[in-house]
């Protein structure tokens, strides 16, 4: 196969492995947003992460790759990481929804279900991201990760407020591991648009690296 | 690149083959203490610019060379070319040491030049031999053939032949393509110490090698000197579209 064809597959690949993640926390943010339960299995993500790395360095073994074609190669390389660190608290999300007993759920913490519309549209917006290889997009995602941590603050100060609401204290534990599941996704998140910006001209973190 | 001090200053150059243009128009600096690689498809005119820093086209029939390379400011085609060579020297693409002793390989250019003191020439020829990396394996036959030499034991040996006359600069015309992947890499590990004490100028066809050993890189097309960068920023980020065509392999 073709050095272009094997970059073609490879960012397919990420392509595919962005979008079954993103679906998976799109199916536990649902599931906490509506009181229901679910399960996910990122079984096929972590499969998509070991075999995208493995082309990666398989390509960069193999061929000479230079220019915007080394940075996607890098790029990848390091993104698939955090997709596969979202999968597994996507999973993590639904496992603390599933504790959350029926009639506890119908208290109110209303900076959670802000949180919870953040990410989904953080989540959507990186995909656009990636694919657009938009620039000014991915730079407004990565900075609106303070607004995420200061969210995420008020979430803990409303359990800890509503603390005495709660017949089942599993709520005020659940929820606050939910949170801080939250604020872990938006960081990575904001690694991935981080990548998306260095694939596109060499910068990461404002430094040029490549 | 301001910050370097230039040893050559190539201004307008233009070169025919008979009435075949072969590289036009081409302005650019090499600087002092760095490796400067050249690259690009074959037939660019990589290695006959090459040739213009110490005059070898000279030796082409029908070659006419326009514009002007300054060596230290000194218009190089205003200058004896026996004299220029031995302040730019040259290493080819095949060793080609001579038909004699390892010593005499390397004393002849110093001979030609006249020099009989025979403590003189073994001194230069020992120094030589160290700065080429070459004189642990050969400081017990120095009078043994050459040719017996392996291939890359035969290119250091030519190395140290050209470091023997002090040369400014030492132009490599793709020094290790004949070698082995370990020859290569002692070439490239004593190119990386030679440039301490000289300029190099390289032409090679291989990419990776002069994104480990060249400070600078020059890509060439048809003749045109398409793009001049520091090699990493080169290799990184390409200005030109045929450089990035070229590197990412999209034509050859």
């Amino acid at each position: 196969m073709l050095k272009d064809e094997l970059i073609n597959e490879l960012k397919i690949k990420c392509i595919k492995m962005m979008e079954l993640t993103f679906n998976d926390v799109n199916i536990a943010l649902e599931a906490i947003k509506n009181h229901t339960t679910n399960k996910v299995n990122d079984d096929t993500i972590d499969n998509y992460h070991m075999e995208i790395e493995s082309e990666c360095l398989k390509i960069l073994l193999k061929e000479q790759v230079y220019s915007k074609d080394l940075r996607i190669v890098t790029g990848i390389l390091k993104l698939v990481d955090d997709i596969e660190r979202i999968g597994d608290h996507a999973e993590d999300l639904l496992w603390c929804n599933s504790k959350l007993s029926t009639e506890e759920k119908f208290i109110e913490i209303k900076n959670l279900d802000i949180l919870l519309s953040e990410i989904s549209e953080m989540v959507t917006l990186t995909l656009k991201s990636y694919l657009t290889e938009d620039i000014e997009l991915a730079n407004k995602l990565i900075q609106s990760d303070d607004n995420i941590d200061k969210l995420y603050l008020k979430v803990l100060d409303e359990l800890e407020e509503k603390k005495t609401l709660a017949k089942d204290q599993n709520l005020i534990i659940y929820d606050t591991l939910i949170s801080k599941y939250l604020e872990r996704i938006a960081d990575h998140l904001v690694n991935i648009n981080e990548w998306i910006v260095y694939i596109k001209n060499g910068y990461y973190k404002s430094k040029v690296i490549l | 690149m301001e910050e370097n001090q230039v040893v050559f200053s190539v201004k307008n150059l233009n070169l025919y083959y008979g009435d075949k243009k072969a590289l036009n128009n081409i302005s650019l600096d090499i600087y002092k203490n760095k490796v400067t690689a050249f690259i690009g498809p074959s037939g660019c005119g990589k290695s006959t610019f090459l040739r213009c820093f110490n005059r070898m086209n000279d030796l082409i029939e029908n070659c006419k060379v326009e514009g002007e390379i300054l060596l230290n400011g000194k218009n190089i085609l205003e200058v004896n070319p026996i004299y220029l060579r031995t302040k730019v020297g040259m290493v080819f693409q095949q060793p080609n040491p001579f038909p004699m002793s390892i010593y005499n390989n390397v004393i002849y250019g110093l001979k030609c030049q006249g020099i009989k003191n025979k403590k003189e020439l073994m001194e230069i020829c020992i120094d030589s031999l160290e700065k080429s990396a070459l004189i642990n394996e050969v400081k017990e036959r120095l009078k043994d053939n050459a040719l017996a030499l392996s291939g890359g034991q035969q290119q250091r040996l030519c190395i140290a032949r050209c470091i023997a006359l002090s040369p400014e600069v030492i132009l490599m015309d793709e020094p290790t393509s004949a070698l082995d992947p370990i020859a290569t890499s002692k070439i490239e590990e004593l190119i990386r110490e030679l440039k301490k004490d000289y300029t190099i100028i390289i032409v090679t066809h291989n990419m990776q090698q002069a994104t480990r050993i060249s400070d600078y890189t020059a890509f060439f097309m048809l003749g045109d000197l398409v793009e001049y960068n520091k090699t990493e920023e080169f290799f990184a980020h390409p200005q030109d579209k045929r450089s990035d065509d070229y590197i990412s392999g999209k034509f050859s």
